[in-house]
């Protein structure tokens, strides 16, 4: 026997009109919180949500394990959350081009990771003091040596030096609670495979 | 190019915002260097290491109260309180979570402005909440207007003499329909103060949430909390002296953001200069490798007292090769 939320799927696919309305309600909701983070991307965000959760209903990828309204919900989130993030990286285009012409090992893009390389990484983080990571967080935002000059009143020579020193520390530390994990849980570095964000929808 | 250099400028070739110039000499050293490539690749490990944050899954997990699967929920609480761009997103989920079982929280539709960076934004937070609470007093309205038809209608259903007013008390013909109009009144007084006392609750928890995401939003932010930000437009020759009027006056003491504007026509560089005049037309800043952002002006953050008080002029020159080539705009500034 179908259930109400099923029939909602089932007449959302078809189109009709009742269905579309009370899923495109929800969608609407539920991205409100997000909409001030996304600016001008809010209605193409809006527009790649309604597809995701057409393409996930469409796949069948909601099981009934929670309510319909909760699913929608919580794909909206993840994908606003995806975009959010997406709109924070800086270019990544050098970084791939750069992958091709040297040939060093190493991933293009700081993608998703094993459970263990990323449970490695953030205990790592935290060992890393707070100066550090603001630094190598403007970074990662895509600021100039000018910028971040101006904006932490530090210049741009001792800038370089504590990247560089910053770099060295969180390498150090890495390596050292790397080797102290217990053995079948070392840690490998390999390129990540392309995770989009539809892939990470999946699993919701 | 040396190793020192290359390697200096391995996370600003990784980030893009290297010059071709810098970036093809920095590309070329390591073409032949092998200990400059492992030092990208350790650059590249960094890279990802301080870019590290919550899976967007667990955190959407965790905003739902589930234990994220395959990340310890302790290391996750202790990232959550040393990063702020992860808490940010995740109030903004429990944010939209709160929406889900929650249908008379009324949402404001209002888009964000393309210009909105470069605004004051303490004021908008304050504008939304004296939204909230207009909407708030325009719904409680509503709800008193409600009520008053409801009892108009009782009224219409009942002759009006046959209506007990508070303030002239009457002798009813009919006493069993004045007691039960009586008792409709006060149940429909009572549910219209429920009704306001409940949209009163949900208009403060609204600008509530609205206030503390707006805060998280701005402390995860990359963007300095700027404080005085305008655009400047070039004048071509900019006079200065006793008389002159500049364009535009900004506070001393406050971090300035100026979005300069080119001269109409100029033409077009791969890399820009700019340098800051003081008195006498004396340089007192000067930089090189500026571009032009995507809107086409020129970001310039200037550090509050960087510039003491008087009269400055930018100006911004086409930069080819490394050379100075022709001047794109002149800007006059004064500062008191």
């Amino acid at each position: 026997m179908m259930t109400e939320d099923q029939e909602v799927v089932t007449r959302f696919l078809k189109g009709e009109t009742d269905a579309v309305g009370t899923v495109d309600g929800w969608i609407s909701r539920a991205a409100w919180p997000y909409q001030r983070r996304l600016a001008e991307r809010w209605d193409d965000v809006l527009q790649d949500v309604r597809l995701e959760v057409t393409r996930l209903l469409g796949q069948g990828k909601f099981r009934g394990e929670s309510s319909l309204r909760t699913y929608l919900w919580r794909v909206v989130s993840h994908t606003c959350l995806d975009q959010i993030r997406a709109l924070s990286k800086w270019q990544w285009t050098d970084l791939e081009v750069l992958e091709q012409t040297d040939g060093a090992a190493g991933p293009a893009r700081p993608a998703a990771a094993s459970h263990e390389d990323r449970d490695l990484l953030m205990r790592v983080l935290e060992r890393v003091s707070q100066d550090c990571r603001e630094l190598w967080r403007l970074l990662v935002a895509g600021h100039s040596y000018r910028e971040m000059s101006l904006r932490l009143g530090v210049a741009e020579g001792t800038l370089r030096v504590r990247v560089l020193r910053c770099r060295e520390k969180a390498t150090a530390l890495r390596k050292e609670l790397g080797e102290r994990l217990p053995a079948g849980r070392n840690v490998t570095v390999k390129r990540s495979p392309n995770t989009s964000r539809k892939a990470n929808t999946n699993d919701l | 190019m040396t190793c020192e250099n290359a390697i200096e400028f391995l996370p600003w070739l990784l980030n893009g915002t290297l010059g071709e110039e810098e970036g093809g000499e920095v590309r070329r050293h390591l073409e032949t260097c092998e200990s400059c490539r492992q030092a990208l690749a350790e650059t590249r490990e960094a890279w990802r290491l301080f870019d590290q944050h919550v899976p967007t899954a667990a955190l959407v997990a965790y905003a739902w109260g589930d234990t994220p699967a395959g990340l310890d929920t302790e290391l996750l609480e202790r990232h959550l309180e040393s990063c702020p761009q992860c808490a940010a997103e995740l109030e903004m989920a429990r944010t939209s979570r709160g929406l889900e079982g929650d249908d008379k929280i009324a949402l404001f539709p209002g888009k964000p402005s393309r210009e909105l960076s470069r605004e004051r934004r303490e004021p908008r937070v304050w504008r939304a909440a004296a939204l909230a609470a207009g909407l708030a007093g325009v719904v409680a309205a509503g709800g008193w207007i409600n009520s008053a038809r409801q009892v108009d209608s009782l009224l219409a259903e009942n002759p009006p003499s046959a209506v007990a007013t508070p303030s002239t008390p009457t002798t009813s013909s009919r006493p069993a329909d004045d007691g039960a109009l009586r008792e409709r009144l006060a149940e429909l007084e009572k549910e219209k103060q429920q009704l306001e006392a409940e949209q009163a609750a949900l208009a403060a928890q609204a600008a509530e949430s609205r206030d503390k995401l707006a805060l998280l939003i701005r402390e995860a932010s990359p963007q300095p909390q700027i404080s005085w930000s305008n655009e400047l437009y070039s004048q071509g020759d900019v006079v200065r002296g006793p008389g002159a009027e500049n364009d535009l006056t900004a506070p001393a003491g406050e971090p300035l953001n100026l979005f300069l504007q080119p001269e109409d026509g100029a033409k077009e560089y791969p890399r820009y200069e700019i340098e800051i005049l003081g008195a006498g037309r004396k340089a007192v800043w000067g930089g090189q490798g500026a571009r032009l952002s995507d809107k086409g002006d020129f970001s310039l953050l200037i550090p509050a007292g960087f510039l003491p008080k008087g009269e400055y002029e930018i100006r911004v020159y086409g930069s080819n090769g490394g050379k100075r080539a022709e001047r794109v705009g002149a800007y006059g500034l004064r500062i008191e």
